[in-house]
């Protein structure tokens, strides 16, 4: 049992189509994917953000750090949201991440989540945490 | 397209992309089929045979675009072959009895409805197949270990090697345990259905047991090699969420997952959580019996040797807290039930006069005032009906 982040990625192209498609498309399509995951057991979390052009930029290339507004100009590949599944494997969860109902052009990055069984479990601060976890009901 | 991880298809990335898509879809590709063959054993059959076979032809030529519809359609080809097969000795044992007794009607077997769609499973039905695999797993015919294994190999899409793993048994245990199940489902004629509603809260209790079961053993297993053996507790946290979905309105289905949460702690965490929770309440309560509550949580391990109350919370006397209220109280700052009452409105009044009452009966020199306040007080609306409870006379009940 392990923990993977499915990152969505847009890009320009995936944003545009995702543009031209009616909201009450878009959400049913991305609602039905979302319960075939709650369904299979898998989904532990999920969020999707908000317009990029909304957002700031916390910038630490120089001494003090410098905000900006809107997106890193030159990136390509935008942050869209994520989801957080359980499951048994790195294959299982690039499966789930292949039936993503995803623009074309969008990308979509797997990544494992450590849990924190894997850090020193005699560190104070992982003691912490992990109370902090449970209390909170999380894993 | 290759197996998840890319790269040439080999055996292992077909292993691996096999196992994948298997987790995922296992119960609906079971599920579907059984509803498709009517036949349990059958279903259960030609599903393993169809992942054998994808094992083979995905290691040669990578995985297919679409891995469930191929998944699919292989068993359903198997399932097929199945039915000729025996429709073919059904006709020749017809044939035979035909010869002997001059037209008797042929074949009983059921040929599956001709399915021409390109959908792997219907959409409208794969919940209830998914449940109803769930509940036959389960079935009360089987006996508790055949259901765990079942649950396992037909919902869950555990091999029958992992699961003799997870249990520490040997594999032809395992194996045999399944096939006596389905022996059993078919001779029992357990129907591929949900439980009629008079039967469900009973067998819904089953299927959670064996969900228990299966939780317990993952999360208590103290032998053996807890990196080959497949995490139990997973399995069962997984098909307990599978069944929370499929049957959101069951608070009981909930009440597992909450059990599960928990529990799946290790233990170390559970106890110092524990630990708090029980400080805390000994800093809450009478301090008469704060001692001995001390003492029975340090005897069964659930409050360090050393915890002594702070000297702050070891003075929580009723005189304490009720002189430590007495100005509020005196004030009219505190409801005289803080936490709340079943008295009725006129119960609340009538029990300060109540007291009041009985206060002036222990001073001989207030009685007779309160009486003589009695007769001489016009009682209003509101007093009425608490006279009429203790059956005080009123100044008209005189006349």
């Amino acid at each position: 049992m392990a923990r993977y982040m499915l990152i969505m990625r847009g890009t320009d192209e995936s944003v545009a189509k995702m543009m031209d498609t009616p909201f009450e498309q878009m959400l049913e399509t991305v609602g039905r994917f979302n319960e075939e995951m709650i369904r299979a057991g898998v989904l532990v979390a999920a969020e999707g953000l908000d317009d990029p052009s909304q957002g700031v930029v916390v910038d630490f290339s120089g001494d003090a750090p410098v905000v900006t507004d809107g997106p890193y100009g030159e990136t390509k590949e935008l942050f869209g949201g994520f989801y957080v599944i359980d499951v048994a494997s790195k294959e299982e969860a690039v499966e789930w991440a292949k039936r993503l109902p995803a623009a074309a052009g969008a990308k979509c990055e797997v990544r494992r989540v450590p849990s924190i069984d894997e850090f020193p479990q005699d560190n104070e601060w992982v003691i912490k945490e992990r109370a902090w976890r449970e209390r909170t009901g999380q894993h | 397209m290759h197996a998840a991880t890319g790269g040439p298809p080999s055996t292992e990335s077909a292993r691996r992309a096999v196992e994948a898509v298997w987790r995922i879809e296992s119960a609906r590709i079971v599920g579907a089929l059984v509803r498709y063959t009517r036949d349990f054993e059958l279903a259960e059959d030609v599903a393993q045979e169809a992942v054998a076979e994808a094992l083979v032809t995905w290691a040669r030529d990578g995985a297919p675009a679409n891995p469930v519809g191929w998944l699919l359609a292989t068993a359903r080809r198997r399932a097929i072959d199945s039915f000729r097969r025996r429709s073919a000795l059904d006709e020749r044992y017809a044939v035979l009895a035909s010869q002997l007794s001059e037209g008797e009607a042929s074949s009983g077997a059921m040929t599956p409805r001709d399915r021409s769609d390109d959908l792997p499973w219907d959409p409208d039905r794969v919940d209830d197949d998914v449940l109803a695999l769930m509940f036959v797993a389960c079935h009360p015919v089987l006996l508790p270990e055949a259901r765990v294994a079942l649950t396992l190999r037909a919902v869950g899409g555990l091999a029958s090697e992992e699961i003799a793993r997870a249990f520490l048994v040997p594999v032809p245990t395992v194996q045999a345990r399944i096939t006596r199940a389905k022996k059993t489902i078919a001779a029992a004629g357990v129907p591929f259905e949900l439980p009629p509603s008079e039967e469900r809260r009973e067998r819904l209790g089953g299927v959670l047991s064996v969900l228990y079961v299966i939780f317990t053993e993952g999360s208590t297993a103290t032998t053996g090699d807890r990196l080959l053996r497949p995490d139990l507790a997973y399995e069962a946290i997984r098909l307990a969420r599978m069944l929370a979905a499929l049957l959101p309105d069951e608070p009981e289905v909930y009440g597992l997952v909450g059990l599960f949460g928990p529990k799946h702690m290790p233990k170390e965490v559970r106890d110092q959580i524990a630990a708090d929770v029980i400080a805390a309440m000994l800093a809450v309560s009478d301090s008469r019996f704060q001692g001995e509550l001390a003492r029975q949580a340090k005897d069964a391990g659930k409050l360090a040797k050393n915890f002594d109350i702070p000297a702050a919370h070891r003075e929580n006397f009723p005189e304490r807290i009720a002189s430590a209220l007495k100005p509020a109280r005196d004030a009219g700052l505190l409801p005289t039930f803080p936490f709340g009452t079943d008295f009725t409105d006129v119960e609340q009044r009538l029990i300060p006069a109540l007291q009041l009452l009985q206060d002036a009966q222990q001073s001989p020199r207030r009685l007779p005032g309160l009486l003589w306040q009695g007769f001489t007080h016009q009682p209003d609306a509101a007093d009425r009906p608490g006279r009429q409870i203790v059956c005080i006379f009123t100044p008209e009940s005189r006349g």
